[in-house]
């Protein structure tokens, strides 16, 4: 898995957030949704990974075929190469395939995760049609010592230690993380294989898994307006890759072993109306992948480098403009590749944001990509912002965009197959919805509403050729994909409880328009595996120290057949955590239990991939911390 | 909405009962690894097309990649190669008499005498010798390379050497030449690159279509052998160094070759050259594989749509005019007749 690591707007927002963020919201008026997982959800699943938390809630589809293995996310019906993940700027999404795997991001290591719909994840890079996902790590300036340490035991003998060491004062901070989870995930589900005179358990094995990774940064304020920091995150994730249960293979047939070294730098300068931040980032990985049986052992090796410098400038009254570029260098040396392959890709963006009085917030940005000296189609965006009075809760948000996306190096040089004739795949989408926020005597509401709508052509499939007699990617599908998204926060104290309420819910219509042969059913038709209906609901009480947390997760139909012949049933997946803390002077001790899928509902993601019934975890966390801001608590007591 | 089901299997819409009588069985392979393989059974007299008639009779998904079948008394095996494993039915109700297990990869099965079988095999170095009366593997005959078609002939059995995945060091131009009845490898032919089907005319000649490689490397050819003597009678080859001919039919008479190559061609056996023009040309459809009724010669050809999508079985005459059209199950792959005393 590698990255592109994606222009300097990041890093300036970086910047921002970490000098803003303490004291208050941050208030978006770019017009482009984007939306922040909860915090305490992260915090609830810090032995998980960014798949299950993605999955539990917020709007992602996640699919993925078993616990800990491969999880790739689909936005508003696009695909898993449409979604691109970014880690403090950088794109890691592999170049070979274009696609992340969403359960080798430990939840640990991530302190913020904030979700790009469409329009919006042109702000940081081309190529998310569907849309990105932002992962952050975050730093407090106060801390002066911390300790966080980690141990969970769960089902299917799943064993997670996490150990996080910070340190430093007001102009330097250190953090340093190490994660690790095994298991042998062997489950049980219920038997659809053998007949209905054999309607037992059957045990699914062959499916463990072992990852670890370290993650260190230092962070220093040379001045006032001067941040630097240096990140460096090495992460290992090793597993085996059950086969679908009505294959049968030889005992820990397939296996997928990666490698992984992401690191970025980063100096930002502020000044009272201007915004200076350079970047730079590489990401080197080996991914070894064998399958006995079919005699393969292979390795892929990639390596990418990536620069990039982003200026604002706001002196101008009404307008904050910024002009950034960045350049990226990715290799790939593949068992699968006739030869080494090299992609260079260069980008120029321009953004302007016009403050039309106090109410009406107008954005432009254009972004041109180089990719390997050539230009690539120009991408525009447009949003709009706009609250019909001051007073005004109800805030309208519009965008607009059009996007491409590069073929994968897979795409272009897989032997056999690769088709180097490849055209981008193309996108425009546009949104437009409402957004309430509104704060009560007891209770804080921010919700939203929102319709879109992507038309994507020249989508890239990969099947038997006509011509040729193996598998070979065209561009030959067109989708258009609309729908409404809604999403509910609601928080508030009610008798001596706090409590908060989140909701999700996608309409999901993907529907492939262009016919591809004479008998071709599927124009017309659900893509397979982006379900109409999805949603999720998060309701958590808090009494003094203790947690309660409720998550329901809902899944309809998904087809599986592209004429919609055949389809998975729909299904809902109930989890609770219940969590005490208890504070000693600065120690804190949390224990938190956690049923997964209450209700034991068995369920696929993907055909004849059962997924496990009800699971158990239990969670024990010390952390000890000394800083600035705990001492100004203690005398206000 | 919270349509909590305990039946969470992947629901197959259009199920049908099994109703025997003279008609054609396609093998719907499937996708690898997506374990959504089935049988149908096209009724020819009534031209009615029964689908997913392995799960609606025995309520379990047939398996990963259902490949190739055979009729033996009144039994029916049927390989499943993904899933490693052989089916057994009766012929008249379809009901599951056995799961055999203990393959590799297992391709193609080959009646050799009334109670023995040879079950070819994609990532083994060996051929399986099924006991068709007890089911259970009675040996092997080592090939030192995978297996794939069989044919009988002239008391041999030919054995096409097709896939070098799994030997990359070996060139897969052979066809290997086992005596049933010791049971030993005795001979090999060279053939053309990528021998991907064999039929027997009239004549007792062994035809062999070679597609010349999936990569283009070599030119597609027939080759013509003596089953006595093992000499290549004669090399038809192909113009176009990218055709990729396969799906290798005879029909009833044994004097008529047909074949698919983006088309369904045919020409006789005692033809010097190959056709220019197909008998049915492709029109914008995807053909996948090509079966003869051995009494009618009418042709029946499989389209597999998008792969992902219930494909087509196209029923032409044996003229091929275009009878009528039926949807089957996912990529329709071999086509098995019954419709003789066989």
């Amino acid at each position: 898995m590698v990255f592109r690591v994606l222009p300097a707007q990041t890093v300036f927002d970086t910047l921002e957030l970490e000098t803003v963020e303490i004291t208050s919201r941050k208030v978006d008026v770019s017009g482009f949704k984007e939306l922040s997982v909860d915090k305490k959800s992260i915090s609830e699943r810090l032995g998980k990974d960014l798949g299950e938390l993605l999955s539990a809630t917020s709007p992602v589809f996640i699919r993925s075929y078993v616990p800990g293995g491969l999880a790739t996310a689909s936005v508003r019906g696009a695909s898993a190469s449409h979604t691109q993940l970014l880690w403090n700027g950088l794109i890691i999404n592999s170049p070979m395939d274009g696609q992340t795997d969403f359960s080798a991001i430990p939840l640990f290591f991530v302190d913020g995760v904030n979700i790009l719909f469409g329009p919006a994840s042109v702000k940081y890079s081309t190529g998310g049609l569907g849309g990105s996902v932002y992962l952050k790590t975050e730093t407090n300036w106060r801390n002066r010592f911390s300790l966080d340490l980690l141990q969970e035991a769960g089902s299917f003998n799943t064993i997670t230690t996490g150990a996080a060491l910070k340190m430093g004062n007001e102009r330097f901070q250190s953090s340093s993380r190490f994660f690790s989870v095994t298991s042998d995930n062997n489950y049980t589900y219920n038997d659809i294989v053998s007949g209905i005179e054999h309607s037992g358990k059957k045990e699914r094995n062959n499916a463990a898994y072992n990852k670890k990774g370290f993650l260190q940064e230092f962070n220093w304020k040379a001045s006032e307006n001067t941040l630097a920091s240096a990140k460096f995150w090495l992460q290992q994730n090793d597993r085996e890759i059950p086969a679908n249960i009505l294959v049968v293979v030889p005992e820990g047939n397939e296996n997928m072993d990666e490698n992984q070294v992401r690191g970025i730098i980063h100096v930002g300068h502020k000044r009272a109306k201007s915004n200076l931040n350079l970047k730079a980032g590489l990401i080197s990985s080996i991914t070894n992948y064998k399958n006995q049986l079919a005699g393969i052992d292979a390795d892929h090796k990639v390596f990418s480098v990536v620069s990039a410098i982003e200026y604002e400038y706001s002196g101008i009254r009404n307008l904050v403009l910024k002009i950034g570029g960045s350049m990226e260098y990715h290799q790939v040396k593949s068992e699968n590749y006739a030869s080494l392959k090299k992609r260079r890709s260069d980008d120029l963006h321009l953004l302007a944001k016009y403050f039309m009085g106090k109410r009406l917030t107008l954005t432009g940005s254009v972004r041109q990509d180089f990719i390997d000296q050539s230009m690539s189609p120009v991408v525009p965006a447009f949003g709009l912002h706009y609250r019909p009075s001051a007073s005004s809760p109800i805030v309208l948000k519009a965008s607009v965009t059009s996007n491409f996306r590069m073929p994968s190096l897979n795409d272009m040089y897989w032997i056999p197959g690769g088709n180097a004739e490849l055209k981008s795949e193309r996108g425009v989408s546009g949104e437009a919805g409402l957004v309430f926020q509104k704060e009560f005597t007891v209770t804080e509401v921010n919700a939203g509403i929102n319709g879109f709508y992507s038309d994507i052509n020249n989508w890239i499939i990969w099947q038997p050729d006509s011509i040729f007699s193996y598998w070979r990617p065209s561009n030959l599908k067109k989708v258009i994909s609309k729908g409404i998204e809604i999403n509910l926060d609601v928080s508030g104290k009610t008798v001596g409880f706090d409590w908060k309420c989140l909701v999700n819910y996608t309409l999901t219509s993907a529907r492939n328009i262009k016919p591809k042969s004479v008998f071709d059913e599927s124009a017309g038709k659900q893509l397979i595996y982006i379900p109409e209906h999805a949603g999720n609901l998060s309701l958590r009480l808090i009494k003094k120290t203790f947690t309660i947390n409720y998550v329901l997760g809902y899944t309809g139909r998904r087809y599986t057949a592209s004429d919609n012949s055949r389809y998975l049933p729909g299904f809902a997946l109930q989890d609770v955590h219940f969590a005490k803390r208890i504070q000693v002077k600065r120690s804190g001790f949390q224990v938190q239990f956690s049923i997964y899928n209450i209700a034991n509902q068995q369920y696929q993601a993907v055909a004849w991939q059962p997924m496990p019934g009800r699971y158990f975890n239990i969670s024990f966390k010390y952390s000890f911390v000394k800083d600035e801001s705990r001492k100004v608590v203690n005398k206000s007591h | 909405m919270l349509s909590c089901t305990d039946d969470y299997r992947e629901i197959i819409t259009g199920e049908n009962k099994f109703l025997q009588g003279k008609g054609v069985f396609i093998i719907n392979e499937g996708n690898f690894g997506s374990g959504n393989g089935s049988l149908s059974f096209l009724n020819l007299d009534s031209l009615v097309m029964q689908n997913n008639i392995f799960y609606s009779v025995n309520k379990r998904p047939l398996g990963d990649v259902p490949y190739s079948m055979i009729f033996s008394n009144d039994d029916i095996f049927l390989v499943v190669n993904n899933s490693s494993k052989i089916e057994v039915m009766s012929r008249s109700d379809l009901s599951s008499k056995a799961t055999l297990t203990g393959f590799t990869s297992p391709r193609f099965i080959l009646k050799v005498s009334e109670v023995k079988a040879y079950i070819s095999d994609f990532y083994s170095s060996r051929i399986a010798m099924l006991n068709l009366e007890s089911g259970e593997v009675s040996g092997y005959i080592q090939t030192g390379r995978s297996s794939e078609n069989m044919v009988l002939a002239g008391g041999k059995v030919f054995v096409a050497f097709w896939s070098n995945y799994a030997f990359p060091e070996l060139i897969n131009n052979m066809v290997m030449i086992i005596d049933p009845v010791t049971d030993q490898l005795i001979d090999s032919v060279q053939v053309g690159k990528e021998p991907n089907s064999m039929v027997v005319d009239k004549n007792g000649r062994v035809w062999v279509l070679c597609s010349g490689g999936f990569l283009n490397k070599e030119t597609p050819a027939f080759h013509c052998i003596d089953p006595v003597t093992l000499d290549t009678e004669h090399i038809l080859y192909f113009s176009e160094i990218k055709s990729y001919p396969t799906s290798l039919c005879i029909n009833g008479n044994g004097d008529s070759l047909f074949y698919l190559n983006r088309g369904v061609f045919g020409l006789s056996v005692d033809a010097g050259e190959l056709p220019d023009q197909p008998l049915i040309s492709q029109d914008g459809r995807l053909f996948y594989s090509l079966g003869i009724n051995p009494v009618t010669s009418e042709l029946f050809v499989t389209d597999a749509v998008d792969y992902q999508q219930q494909g087509r079985v196209l029923h032409f005459s044996a003229t091929g005019q275009l009878k009528n059209t039926y949807s089957a199950g996912i990529i329709p792959g071999r086509l098995v007749f019954s419709v003789g005393p066989d």
